[in-house]
């Protein structure tokens, strides 16, 4: 089980965020008093860390919680159930004037920035919305801010006082890239910051943000299903399957050694644009199973080849392959 | 190889209160017989439009202006409505981004891939001859049950289903050539794989050749054999996908390559300065001409025709006059 190496970790000082035991499941309201009958288990008993500058790729279909996780270890979901520490704070412990003050070392950047930026405001409200909400200082020294970190992104001044619509995908990412990183955080959650550009805008983007994470010293959760970023991009891969971390490893472990059967099936089926890169032929079998309802034992256990009588009953917990290298496969042994 | 369909100077514009959009702006390529082809390129870049306009689908404001589609033989832009739809019934297939939107909601998918079926055989719409046609083409489209799939309405589907159904409309037929506009990408990846292979599978059995649009480059890699690709309403360079890759000419494939991570990408990626041309005021000449290292004179003034450079590779370049 990971516990151990979450615990090992713990008194660590490179470890920025630990998530323990997390989870957030959401209610299915119906009936009259919409009253919750069933939960979607987006997250279902998460544990892992993020170690201090490391970029951690999360990645999975549509559905299977990425996206959830980011978002409550920010806080901006309550979880369920379980703990989130945050440079040795546990987020789900401390009141609210704390997370406020806390929320200042963290930041989000969306995935679609055609809607994640307020449309009738201007560029040096946008970004400079977060040195009002948390410091008290001048509208000046506000103002000085965002240009200086519009310029770290790549903008220029005047494109302070002009309004979201005027500027380009790309360019909307990078203002709100420049709200995220103005408060100078240690740790931004990026959610697909590139799945809505063009290619060729998304290389810019790619490298604005290695080159902050380097000049800033950011730890970054990259959530993703583009393999060829993940391996531009991460120093360690998690692989999510229906609300569980299915394999967790360094990004070679995970590209060159994948132990489960989803994070082979995944690889295979992501095309690379390179039409000379060898990779396994395997098909995937079926859909992915509702949410609602999960398979019961492995989750996986309906599309995998592998699968046996012990995968329909028992869960497999995470398991250590490796140094850091963990998978929750009852046959990773053996295939 | 032969040719089954030929793009030739294809010119479509969009009236908008700002203006004309240049939307295509002399398009030519060819598709073969038993061909595997990738139409790729940017948002905005005409891949869309260009096969909508081959289908004559360009429903105002927009307008062909020019050129000539001849499949065939035959130049689709001179049919009347009558025989255009005789051709979309039976020749020419396509399939659509989001299948969902694309099917009718209030009919049972059996009764929509029937009446492909009996509009393209003539046939009445229930007969036994149909009906088997039916249910042959729901096996082949990887559906198990037909009986029970059959009765079965659009919102009853996952998406994935749902752009197996449509496949299955759009080979029933067995056409000639099958335009898939962005098939997969509303699904997710595992899926995708699944469609991609399916199509693959599909068209080679029956001979049809495939036309498939996307903005993805992997997907171009990994299924197709030829690729076309656009740039703001243009043609930049066409040819063999290894040798697209491994060597492309025009500067703008050599961009988009460079600028896209594979695995094992180290470094700095590369990147194409400047921002895609508005279409209604496009640059003159080259319309790649302002973000291009290597432009000449002529590049602002003249626009490069489409030429082979080797055998079926063919570039749009001034710098392989």
């Amino acid at each position: 089980m990971i516990d151990g190496e979450v615990s090992e970790l713990a008194v660590n000082n490179d470890v920025l965020v630990k998530i323990n035991s997390l989870k957030k499941y959401f209610p299915v309201r119906s009936g009259i008093f919409l009253r919750a009958k069933k939960y979607v288990r987006a997250v279902d008993n998460v544990s892992f860390t993020i170690k201090k500058n490391e970029t951690l790729a999360l990645v999975g279909e549509s559905g299977c919680g990425k996206t959830t996780i980011g978002r409550t270890i920010l806080h901006l979901l309550e979880p369920t159930d379980g703990e989130v520490i945050f440079d040795n704070k546990n987020l789900t412990k401390i009141s609210k004037d704390e997370l406020k003050e806390l929320r200042k070392g963290m930041q989000i950047v969306f995935q679609n920035p055609y809607t994640s930026l307020h449309p009738r405001k201007l560029v040096k409200d946008i970004v400079g919305e977060p040195l009002k909400i948390h410091t008290d200082f001048s509208s000046v020294e506000i103002l000085r801010r965002v240009k200086e970190t519009l310029e770290n992104v790549g903008l220029r001044e005047e494109h302070m006082y002009r309004y979201p619509h005027e500027f380009s995908g790309g360019q909307r990412q990078r203002i709100a890239v420049a709200r995220a990183i103005i408060l100078r955080p240690k740790f931004i959650v990026l959610d697909e910051p590139t799945s809505a550009l063009d290619v060729s805008v998304q290389a810019r983007i790619l490298n604005l943000l290695n080159k902050l994470k380097e000049e800033l010293s950011l730890t970054y959760l990259f959530i993703t299903h583009d393999l060829a970023v993940v391996d531009y991009m991460a120093d360690r891969v998690a692989v999510m399957y229906l609300g569980k971390v299915v394999e967790i490893g360094k990004k070679d472990d995970i590209f060159k050694r994948p132990a489960h059967p989803y994070t082979r099936v995944l690889e295979a089926a992501i095309p690379i644009p390179d039409p000379f890169f060898k990779k396994e032929r395997i098909l995937p079998k079926g859909e992915v199973p509702n949410p609602v309802n999960p398979p019961k034992g492995c989750r996986f256990h309906t599309r995998c080849d592998y699968a046996v009588d012990k995968c329909k009953e028992l869960e497999p917990q995470l398991e250590k392959v490796d140094d850091e290298h963990y998978v929750a496969c009852h046959r990773w042994k053996e295939i | 190889m032969e040719k089954l369909l030929s793009v030739r100077n294809l010119r479509t514009i969009f009236h908008t209160y700002r203006g004309v959009v240049k939307a295509l702006n002399g398009v030519s390529f060819d598709v073969y017989k038993k061909d595997f082809l990738g139409v790729v390129g940017e948002t905005g870049c005409g891949k869309s439009v260009t096969s909508l306009s081959i289908m004559r689908l360009i429903e105002d404001p927009g307008e062909i202006v020019d050129g000539s589609v001849v499949f065939e033989g035959r130049d689709l832009l001179k049919l009347s409505e009558e025989e255009m739809q005789k051709v979309r019934a039976k020749e020419i297939s396509m399939i659509f981004q989001e299948p969902k939107m694309a099917l009718n909601p209030v009919l049972k998918v059996g009764y929509q891939i029937a009446e492909a079926v009996s509009t393209a055989e003539d046939l009445p719409i229930k007969s036994k001859e149909v009906q088997e046609k039916v249910y042959e083409i729901l096996k082949a489209v990887g559906l198990p049950d037909p009986e029970s799939m059959v009765e079965k309405y659009p919102h009853e589907l996952s998406g994935g289903m749902a752009q197996r159904i449509m496949i299955a409309m759009g080979l029933v037929t067995k056409p000639k050539l099958l335009i898939a506009d962005e098939p997969t990408s509303a699904l997710d990846v595992t899926i995708q794989a699944q469609i991609l292979h399916l199509i693959k599978e599909l068209v080679s059995e029956m001979g049809t050749s495939a036309m498939i649009i996307t903005h993805n480059l992997g997907v171009v890699a990994e299924y197709c054999e030829r690729v076309v690709i656009m740039y703001a309403g243009n043609v930049a360079e066409i040819g063999n996908v290894k040798t697209i890759f491994k060597e492309p000419l025009h500067p703008y494939t050599k961009g988009l390559i460079k600028a896209v991570p594979v695995i094992g990408t180290k470094g700095k990626l590369q990147t194409i300065r400047g921002i895609v041309p508005d279409l209604v005021n496009p640059p003159s000449g080259c319309r790649f001409h302002p973000r291009c290292d290597h432009a000449l004179d002529i590049c602002s003034k003249e626009l490069p025709p489409i030429k082979e450079v080797e055998p079926g590779h063919f570039v749009a370049c001034h710098l392989y006059d």
